[in-house]
């Protein structure tokens, strides 16, 4: 117990002198904090502590990843507003403009990304090979035509030239269901327009359905029930009518569906490279 | 070893002031119910304790101030994280019932009941244990196993009361469904659902009996068809109509009772 005390003793006089100059609160400390907040993905601390110490020191870093905290929260219009303050007036305005396409692309709007592509002032001079690159993959999410091939593809890295050569062609020969065409079939023989929209068991029943439908109908109708007769039809009428909008609505759901699943494959691909820019984040 | 641990408590405030002035600093956020900012200080507690003497109990801190604000996965998470810090079985255990609890309040039964069995060779109060397989069961609206569990747990006969007197006034979905199956519209009538009754009465009768006709009219084809893909549909769904009517009110029946106790009950709760 004695020799513990005087451990004790030692070890407080060591430790007040070495934290006597320590203040959880000063510059350097919370930075520390701060970034290991962002380690730990509390985005919305980081943000927070960022801010604080940017009252403290008017380093644009720290406006800089405060903007990317809250882009990582998905709070993109506030995180768009950070970053503007960094244009024209600071050493990180690159840094800051290649982050402000990186949120229009990430805000899923590819064609507000392409506007703002068109303006040449805001281009990041360090970074426009990477934007360029961008720029190309916001065209696969686009309905419109593709740019050329060879320098859309090869406007990329080695390393990735198969994958997005892969997703290029994919693109390119995708075929869309015409809901028009589909609700016509439907007209012309019920379930037909779901074959097309390639909805088999729903075509079967459909056809099922319709036909029994207006059998009775014709049935009834053939041996005067005229009252019956009108109820089936009016049934049987009610089942094609569904069957040729189901159709339609099915060629939409088919092509949705379709560019939903390729869309998310793009994101994927997207995120797998930090959208091709370079990455900012506190270290 | 709770003495040790309270002795290395007091030796790293005492020998670092700084880590002793921001617990008091986070504390007090917690108890003035600031869970946020609680949270951020206690995270740097935790980041600048480089003893780490306080990172049970700074992750404990952490986890319920994350259940106050509803963030129960986080919660979950950090209880997780105080589990493994944690010293003593008792300690242990103890933060095991507060990851029971979120399972509760998230409605998770088999992962809150599987924690519970899994503490049955530990947990010293067992009572205690039946006690929070009662809450588990009430949150799912299982008013039975609730009810026996807290009659088993010994510890709430409050509930327990409360309990026995809600099952009386509940519907039996068997009695709903047979009702119906007898006569259409029956079960719905039994659950106090009179419009829903008279209709679905109504539409039977007009389908049975277009269908009824045909037979003895001796269209065969034109019978079967209709009591296969009108009828009897319509019959069915009276039928899973009914029992649908039942349990939706034994669940507003239990769901009242449950707002009751959360908000009257004096005992431990979720």
């Amino acid at each position: 117990m004695k020799y513990f005390l005087k451990f004790l003793f030692v070890f407080a006089i060591l430790s007040e002198f070495s934290f006597s100059q320590t203040n959880l609160f000063d510059y350097e400390n919370r930075l520390k904090f701060a970034k290991n907040l962002f380690q730990e993905e509390d985005y919305i601390r980081s943000f927070d502590e960022f801010i604080e110490l940017s009252k403290i020191s008017s380093n644009d870093s720290l406006k800089l990843w405060a903007a990317i905290s809250l882009r990582k929260m998905e709070r993109f219009t506030e995180s768009e507003i950070y970053l503007e303050t960094l244009f024209g007036f600071s050493n990180l305005e690159d840094e800051a403009k290649t982050e402000f396409f990186q949120l229009k692309f990430l805000i899923e709007k590819a064609d507000e990304f392409q506007k703002n592509y068109e303006n040449k002032e805001i281009h990041p001079e360090k970074y426009r090979l990477e934007l360029l690159r961008l720029k190309y993959f916001s065209h696969l999410f686009l309905d419109g035509k593709l740019p050329d091939s060879t320098s859309f593809i090869n406007s990329f890295q080695q390393e990735n030239q198969p994958e997005i050569a892969k997703l290029y062609n994919e693109r390119k020969s995708r075929i869309e269901k015409n809901s028009q065409r589909a609700a016509i079939y439907s007209a012309l023989a019920p379930g037909l327009g779901k074959i097309y929209t390639e909805n088999y068991s729903d075509a079967i029943t459909s056809f099922i359905f319709t036909s029994i439908f207006y059998g009775l109908s014709t049935y009834n109708l053939s041996n005067d029930s005229v009252w019956k007769g009108i109820i089936f039809a009016g049934i049987g009428a009610y089942f094609h009518a569904s069957s040729i909008y189901g159709s339609a609505v099915a060629a939409q759901h088919f092509n949705a569906q379709q560019k939903f699943e390729y869309e998310l494959r793009l994101k994927k691909y997207a995120e797998t490279y930090n959208s091709f820019l370079p990455n900012f984040e506190p270290k | 070893m709770k003495n040790l641990i309270i002795i290395i408590n007091l030796v790293t405030i005492s020998i670092f002031p700084q880590v002793g002035r921001q617990k008091q600093l986070a504390d007090s956020l917690f108890a003035s119910e600031n869970f946020y900012q609680a949270i951020t200080e206690y995270k740097r507690l935790q980041f600048f304790d480089l003893q780490k003497s306080f990172e049970s109990f700074t992750n404990s801190q952490i986890a319920k101030a994350y259940k106050k604000g509803e963030f129960y996965q986080k919660s979950e998470e950090y209880f997780r994280k105080a589990i493994e810090n944690s010293v003593s079985d008792e300690e242990r255990n103890n933060l095991k019932i507060e990851i029971v609890k979120i399972f509760i309040i998230k409605s998770e039964k088999e992962k809150a009941l599987s924690l519970l069995d899994s503490l049955e060779k530990s947990y010293f109060e067992k009572n205690q244990l039946d006690y929070w397989r009662g809450w588990t069961f009430l949150f799912h609206y299982d008013t039975e196993n609730s009810l026996k569990y807290f009659n088993q747990s010994e510890i709430a006969k409050s509930i327990v009361d409360s309990l026995e007197i809600l099952r009386k006034k509940e519907y039996s979905p068997t009695i709903a469904k047979i009702s119906s199956a007898i006569l259409p519209g029956f079960g719905q009538f039994y659950t106090g659902n009179i419009t829903s009754g008279l209709i679905s009465l109504g539409w039977n009768v007009l389908l049975g009996g277009i269908s009824v006709n045909a037979f003895f009219s001796e269209r065969i084809i034109e019978g079967i068809l209709v009591t296969d893909l009108l009828w009897l549909r319509f019959y069915r769904g009276n039928i899973h109509n009914a029992e649908q009517f039942a349990l939706e009110k034994n669940v507003k029946l239990a769901d009242n009772l449950l707002k009751n106790l959360q908000n009257n009950y004096k005992g431990a709760l979720p």
